[in-house]
């Protein structure tokens, strides 16, 4: 169970560019373009599931995440033009050519016999992460959000049904929305790492940007267990360190527990 | 790569030693040991269509790189706790945190109300056999500390014609009949002939084979 203690806040396009060469300055380090493809399940609402489990413990639903990496060549073809002012052409819902058809075949496999040949692929191209995470805790005084999430790493599928969306409704799972991120990630002092992204809601065959007319800023620190007070008050003070050093620029504040919870009726008993 | 499991119910503790004394001829070295656990979890759903099924399986090797295998029906997935495994581009790109926890885990905490764990079946400290035309693994199948038989895992590695690795099985099945075993059940199917997936195709076998 990884404890993630996170601060968030939110730029707009304009501001993007100064923001990353100031932060690269500040980390020492230049940012490096990721993209990620997350798929999120919950429990098939035709199944009639209990809220407790054999010991009679109450068990509350909650949607399942699965992650994997998007080839950034997908995103933009010319390797020169592959770096953080990349995304800068992404201001509105338009993903400049980018094929939404690559997520749906990550998901359901491939239909095409000729692409098939498993053993070609490389390894991160079959695999997932899948994981489940808790509503961040709850108090009044606590200076960042932690939110305990638990992890597992999908190597590869097989069988005659062997795409994961198979699997995970044999598990019990439907797909429930589908989300595309692209951004930068800074690795700051201190094991923080702080990202500044753009997501994409992907419905149908097309994409809404949930992120228009800015940037999500995500400073963050894991740690690998939730037991670990030395850890965690180590990461707590480097994300108050950066807060303190960002502010008046970029205010790094707790984000809602409300919108990171991944139960199923989240809007219920809060 | 091709494989083939034996389970043989009607067997003794110390069956595995003739086993070895049936195979010493051909034997290059003995390599080493290994173990395996078989976990079987039941769907608690109440209002499912009376003949879909229930059941899911995870087998986990000490062998084939610490992995996990859960299956269900015609799906398969093969998941690891080695942190080495999680594809570098992974962590890279922040969809891991690096630190993650077997399937299992998630299985009987997070998702307990949906699965219920029924059954375990354990082999520990197997041996592994070598010979000119396979590798064998044998052990003895323990449920719940009650013994259950013997488990043989017959593997080749390589590139071998379906009809030599079957040829190389029946010389096996040879020697168990020398010893007086008739009585067992054999698994060398794959999920899917089409598409192979070693790690897929072995943990199906051993369902096959360990399944009531």
């Amino acid at each position: 169970m990884v404890l993630q203690l996170c601060l968030t806040s939110a730029i707009d396009d304009d501001s993007y560019e100064l923001c990353t060469s100031t932060l690269c300055n500040l980390s020492g380090n230049p940012p490096v373009l990721f993209s990620n493809f997350t798929a999120m399940f919950k429990p098939n609402s035709s199944f009639d599931i209990e809220q407790t489990n054999s010991k009679n413990q109450l068990i509350e639903q909650n949607r399942l995440k699965l992650c994997r990496g998007v080839p950034l060549d997908a995103l933009e073809n010319d390797s020169e033009k592959r770096d953080y002012r990349m995304l800068k052409k992404f201001a509105d819902d338009d993903l400049k050519g980018f094929d939404l058809q690559i997520l749906q075949k990550m998901l359901h496999g491939s239909i095409d016999v000729d692409d098939m040949e498993v053993d070609e692929e490389k390894p991160s191209e079959q695999s997932w992460i899948l994981s489940i995470s808790d509503i961040p805790a709850a108090g009044s005084n606590r200076k960042v959000s932690s939110q305990a999430i638990i992890e597992s790493t999908i190597l590869s599928t097989g069988g005659s049904s062997p795409s994961v969306i198979a699997f995970l409704s044999e598990l019990g799972y439907t797909l429930d929305y589908q989300l595309l991120t692209v951004g930068v990630k800074f690795n700051m002092k201190h094991n923080v790492y702080l990202e500044l992204s753009k997501i994409w809601r992907v419905e149908g065959g097309e994409a809404q940007q949930l992120t228009k007319g800015g940037f999500l800023v995500k400073a963050f620190v894991n740690v690998a267990k939730s037991t670990d007070i030395k850890s965690i008050n180590h990461g707590t003070n480097a994300l108050l360190h950066l807060q303190k050093e960002l502010s008046g620029y970029i205010d790094l504040t707790i984000p809602d527990r409300k919108s990171m919870d991944s139960r199923l009726e989240n809007l219920n008993d809060i | 790569m091709s494989s083939a499991v034996i389970f043989i119910e009607k067997s003794a503790p110390a069956t595995i030693t003739d086993f070895h004394d049936v195979l010493s001829n051909d034997l290059i070295s003995v390599k080493e040991k290994w173990s395996f656990e078989f976990k079987t979890f039941r769907l608690t759903v109440k209002n499912l269509p009376p003949d879909s099924s229930r059941l899911m399986h995870s087998i986990s090797f000490s062998n084939h790189g610490n992995k996990t295998v859960t299956i269900k029906n015609k799906s398969a997935v093969v998941t690891s706790t080695n942190t080495g495994d999680i594809p570098t581009s992974l962590i890279l790109n922040g969809c891991s945190s690096r630190f993650c926890e077997s399937f299992d885990h998630l299985l009987t905490s997070k998702l307990s109300n949906l699965w219920t764990q029924r059954q375990s079946i354990k082999g520990d400290f197997g041996s592994t056999y070598q010979t000119a035309e396979l590798t064998i693994r044998a052990t003895n199948v323990f449920s719940y500390g009650g013994f259950k038989g013997l488990l043989l895992e017959l593997e080749c590695e390589g590139d071998v014609q379906d009809q030599d690795f079957e040829q190389r099985v029946v010389k096996i099945r040879k020697y168990l009949k020398d010893i007086g075993i008739e009585d067992y059940k054999i698994c060398c199917e794959s999920m899917d002939p089409l598409c192979k997936n070693f790690t897929c195709d072995l943990a199906f076998q051993y369902v096959k084979v360990l399944e009531l």
